[in-house]
């Protein structure tokens, strides 16, 4: 290891240590002949005191020699470089100094952030690169795409290291190694190497890809030489804790609106975690704290449960948090929830009965009441049914209705066309022509003639009874029955229910057809609001549907569809530098986001068929998306998204440098720490910190030896 | 009022120095400190116009009723032996006046009011190893001839007290006055106790201590290569300042060494720097002698 300087002009200023020498020789020549009579006793305190002063002068000396050699070389920021490093350059050598600028590179150690270290020592390797050599800067967050070629404009180089900044993304070094080597195949030097300054993360390097090489201008193919500039120094990797994820879902059981937040931490340190702190924060607000033990590399989930306080529904901005480490970043899990407000559903009763369990409605109401349901029933009998109802509620269920008066029909045909939802299920009391006669418009489709299947109180009634043969489970009310949870669904037993008209006009979307092939449950857009038309009765009358399991989240999925509440849920988490992509019709609106800095942005680029991509998520945070409604620009709290960073990068373990040698050719890879490099001495401390403490003691030690 | 050493160094000879310091000690002089000194009762005398008053006695008087006067051996004839050290050190001088310059003035001072009294002065100045002798006499010729011998002073070779010691008992016989004028800087250990044992031989002495300002201080700073001024070749560089603290020390303990094993031989000692005003210091020096007289002690 030899030693060299960052400002080798300032390591001059050491010949400032021949001074003392300089100043006693010349004193002695000064010294002035004087005649005394008293000579005797100056020879007697010199013999008295020579031992002593001797002494007091080689320290003297030692001490001003040192202060005056250990402050110029301070200055000049000395550094070890190693041997090989030194071999290696062997004539002029094309350089390309990559810097690591991935999430794990913000871990503060000392102060400074691995980032700002590993910006040094790229500097640093700048200065060291001989004037005559070309140099070539590589962002390891740039795409791919972004070519580089080595030049010899010194100044671009060092403006371009030092205007890299940290990104809170993932970043896959091997790739950033190839990219690096491919900007040296455009120098036609022999001599290459490639720098690279990073805290040597083990997540970063994929060790399955191939080896970079460069072709040399004579055909052969050879690999350039890899010095690693570790930016941690060496050390033991940092303890860190991240959240590594963060899974939100109703408790439906503990109440509407009420929620489980389970966030999984990750303890990615050599070390136990005690108590560390893990909070809730729901807009602004910490609602719930809780504290975690994690065993070394384990993971430990903290369970919350939170009851938010709006019955209207809406959209709420929140995190995760635990207490800080040495990588900020991942100790915060953003997120976005759409609180779906309470629905208010008019359940029209045409065929009510004495024993509530014969009573057509009552299945329908008690799946819909139940607890945390986001549908509220009020029930009402055809006779009350007034237009005055249905301006208090967001959709109406006419169950086994046999007719409404026209006022009625009209008033529910206007609130359909204001964004209202109607289901109608059938029954005895449905009489098929008068039906058509005063709903026809509203029918998806109209209604034909009632098919038996079996008597249900015909022997066996179970083996002749229909069953649903297909579900449309693209529809997001049934989406959820698309495995195990549909079959309680697809083993219901009809054994009544109506055939509808051939399609013509109007005509709906089936979403469910029996076993052969009559549409079970039709769904048709009028106006802004929807209706679906069940072709069987609630009731227990036509089917066992309502005693299968699958019945309450039937109902309240359909209702939730319905009334548009269904689809609010909780927004896609994405990580960092993910694409978020609104879907069609509704990105069709969107205007602007602004991003968790302030930044704005525009949707300029017109929506695709898939929707709007929206591609700048380039720090965690919560994005607010803005767009029209009703023709003004609104902040749309339902459509915030967040975005989080990558666990992958909380890992900040070190990857063995033999592996990464054995990887890349071990004589061709060397590690330069900042040790190496004019930072640390070999017991961590800077060299020229060092070398001032010492400078500083010298003159302490000369003050001292002068008062004597 | 005291005399500016300086001033009194613009004085071209000795004799015009000790004129000047001697009117100087007039001044403040009511009479002479060493009247009745060394005097032995040696026969009667009638008295007659013009002897003094004092010495009429009164007892035969009463007896006899007539005036004789009592006549007493040496009355007039105290001797005093002045022996200067005109060694090389003796030439060091930060002031106007050397050291030797202050001991030729003080001793030709000295001389001056003694031989004015009728006293017998004589000079003894060891230089180089040797050592010039002028006899105790009194008379205004014999006080040109010793301030001529003390104006025509050089200071050459070591100081040796030893050799000084024996030389004043080899020439002062009878009891005399002996006034040692010397640095003291005798490099051999017996020099002084030399010169002490001149006590046993009843001699009444008093060692004139000439001390150079530089030499009690050493107020140099630069470095300095001291050279010896009694010609042995001796020399030394050194840092004065790296020195000057145990130097201080050596020269204190020499000081109150010297002083104290004179005092304790019964000697006089009086340290007189180059810079002090010299009427001052004989002044001082006479006022000492005259409560020494008057509390009946040898000094």
């Amino acid at each position: 290891m030899a030693l060299s300087f960052a400002h080798p002009e300032l390591a001059v200023g050491a010949l400032l240590a021949l001074l003392p020498l300089a100043i006693h020789l010349f004193n002695r020549q000064r010294a002035r002949p004087r005649p005394f009579g008293a000579i005797a006793f100056l020879m007697r305190s010199k013999r008295q005191t020579a031992r002593a002063l001797r002494l007091r002068k080689i320290l003297l000396f030692c001490a001003r020699t040192m202060l005056l050699l250990a402050v110029p070389l301070a200055l000049a920021r000395p550094h070890f470089v190693q041997p090989t490093e030194s071999a290696q350059a062997k004539g002029p050598t094309a350089t390309a100094i990559a810097i690591d600028t991935s999430l794990s590179m913000r871990a503060v150690d000392g102060g400074r952030t691995r980032f700002e270290r590993a910006q040094a020592l790229a500097l640093d390797a700048l200065r060291e690169v001989p004037i005559g050599d070309p140099v070539a800067v590589i962002d390891c967050a740039s795409d791919a795409g972004d070519a580089v070629t080595p030049g010899f404009d010194r100044e671009a180089s060092r403006r371009a290291i030092e205007s890299m900044s940290p990104t809170h993304a993932f970043e896959d070094l091997s790739a950033c190694l190839s990219r690096a080597t491919q900007a040296l195949a455009a120098s036609p030097l022999p001599n290459k190497r490639v720098l690279l300054a990073t805290d040597l993360a083990q997540a970063g390097f994929d060790l399955g890809a191939p080896t970079p090489t460069v072709q040399l201008p004579d055909g052969t193919v050879t690999k350039p030489a890899l010095i690693l500039l570790d930016a941690a120094d060496g050390d033991a990797p940092l303890a860190n804790a991240a959240i590594a994820d963060l899974d939100i879902e109703p408790v439906p059981a503990l109440g509407r609106a009420t929620w489980r937040f389970s966030v999984t931490v990750q303890n990615n340190g050599e070390g136990a975690l005690s108590d560390l702190g893990v909070r809730l924060r729901v807009d602004g607000e910490v609602v719930a704290k809780g504290f975690l033990d994690i065993p070394p590399r384990q993971k430990a989930v903290q369970i919350f449960t939170h009851r938010f306080d709006k019955s209207g529904g809406g959209a709420i901005q929140g995190s995760a948090e635990i207490d800080s480490d040495a990588l900020a970043a991942d100790d915060i899990h953003h997120f976005t929830l759409d609180i779906p407000r309470e629905v208010r559903a008019l359940v029209v009763n045409g065929s009510p009965h004495p024993n509530r369990f014969l009573d057509e409605t009552f299945f329908v109401r008690a799946a819909l009441d139940a607890p945390g349901s986001p549908v509220r029933t009020i029930p009402r009998e055809l006779d009350a049914l007034t237009p005055e109802d249905l301006s208090a509620c967001d959709l109406v269920i006419l169950a086994n209705v046999r007719a409404l008066s026209p006022a009625q029909v009209s008033a529910l045909s206007s609130f359909v066309d204001r964004g209202g939802g109607l289901f109608i299920s059938l029954g005895d009391q449905v009489d098929a022509d008068l039906f058509n006669d005063r709903l026809g418009a509203l029918l998806p489709r109209r209604l034909r003639l009632l098919k038996t299947a079996v008597h249900p109180k015909a022997q066996s009634p179970k083996r002749r009874a229909a069953r649903l043969g297909s579900l449309d489970l693209s529809h997001p009310a049934l989406s959820p029955f698309a495995a195990e949870d549909g079959e309680s669904l697809m083993a219901a037993h009809f054994f009544s229910y109506f055939l509808l008209e051939a399609e013509g006009q109007p005509t709906g979307r089936t979403l469910a057809s029996f076993d052969d092939g009559a549409p079970a449950l039709i769904e048709r857009k009028q106006g802004q609001g929807r209706v679906m038309l069940f072709t069987s009765s609630l009731d227990r009358a036509w089917s066992d549907l309502p005693i299968r399991a699958a019945f309450l989240p039937l109902m309240q999925r359909l209702m939730g569809s319905l009334s548009r509440t269904l689809e609010v849920t909780q927004s896609d988490s994405l990580r960092v530098g993910e694409v978020k992509t609104f879907p069609l019709p509704f990105a069709e609106r969107l205007r602007e986001v602004v991003a968790p800095d302030g930044e704005r942005f525009s949707f300029d680029e017109p929506p695709s068929p898939a929707g709007v991509r929206f591609s700048k998520t380039n720090a965690p945070g919560v994005y607010e998306v803005s767009g029209l409604r009703q023709g003004e620009l609104t902040r749309l709290r339902a459509r915030d998204f967040a975005v989080n960073v990558d666990p992958v990068e909380s890992d900040l373990r070190r990857i063995d440098v033999d592996e990464l040698k054995a990887w890349f050719g071990d004589e061709n890879v060397t590690r330069r720490t900042a040790a190496g490099t004019g930072g640390r001495g070999e017991d961590g401390w800077p060299l020229w910190s060092l070398l001032l403490a010492l400078a500083f003691c010298c003159f302490v030690a000369e003050c001292l030896l002068l008062r004597r | 009022m005291s005399i500016d050493p300086s001033l009194l160094a613009k004085l071209p000879t000795i004799k015009l120095r000790a004129r000047a310091v001697v009117e100087g000690v007039l001044s403040g002089l009511h009479k002479s400190p060493y009247q009745g000194q060394s005097v032995e009762f040696a026969e009667h005398k009638e008295y007659a116009p013009g002897d003094e008053l004092r010495h009429v006695d009164w007892k035969a008087f009463g007896k006899l009723d007539r005036y004789y006067v009592k006549r007493f051996e040496h009355e007039t004839e105290l001797s005093v032996l002045m022996a200067i050290d005109a060694s090389g050190s003796m030439n060091y001088g930060s002031t106007p006046l050397t050291k030797l310059s202050t001991a030729a003035t003080f001793a030709a001072a000295l001389a001056h009011l003694l031989i004015r009294q009728q006293d017998a002065v004589g000079l003894l100045i060891f230089r180089n190893g040797a050592f010039s002798y002028v006899p105790p006499r009194s008379g205004a010729g014999h006080l040109r001839v010793i301030v001529e011998t003390l104006d025509a002073l050089e200071g050459e070779g070591r100081c040796d007290l030893e050799s000084m010691a024996k030389a004043l008992a080899e020439k002062s016989r009878r009891r005399s006055a002996i006034f040692v004028f010397s640095d003291l800087f005798d490099g051999a250990d017996g020099g002084l106790d030399a010169l002490l044992q001149l006590r046993l031989r009843k001699h009444d002495l008093t060692l004139f201590h000439i001390l150079d300002p530089d030499e009690l201080t050493l107020p140099f700073d630069d470095p300095t290569r001291f050279l010896s001024m009694e010609g042995d070749g001796l020399a030394l560089e050194a840092h004065p300042r790296e020195l000057r603290a145990s130097y201080l020390a050596e020269m204190c303990a020499f000081l109150d060494e010297t002083e104290q094993r004179a005092t304790a031989r019964g000697s006089d000692y009086l340290r007189v720097s180059t810079d002090d005003a010299l009427d001052r210091a004989l002044l001082r020096f006479l006022a000492r002698r005259e409560r020494a007289r008057k509390d009946g002690r040898p000094a």
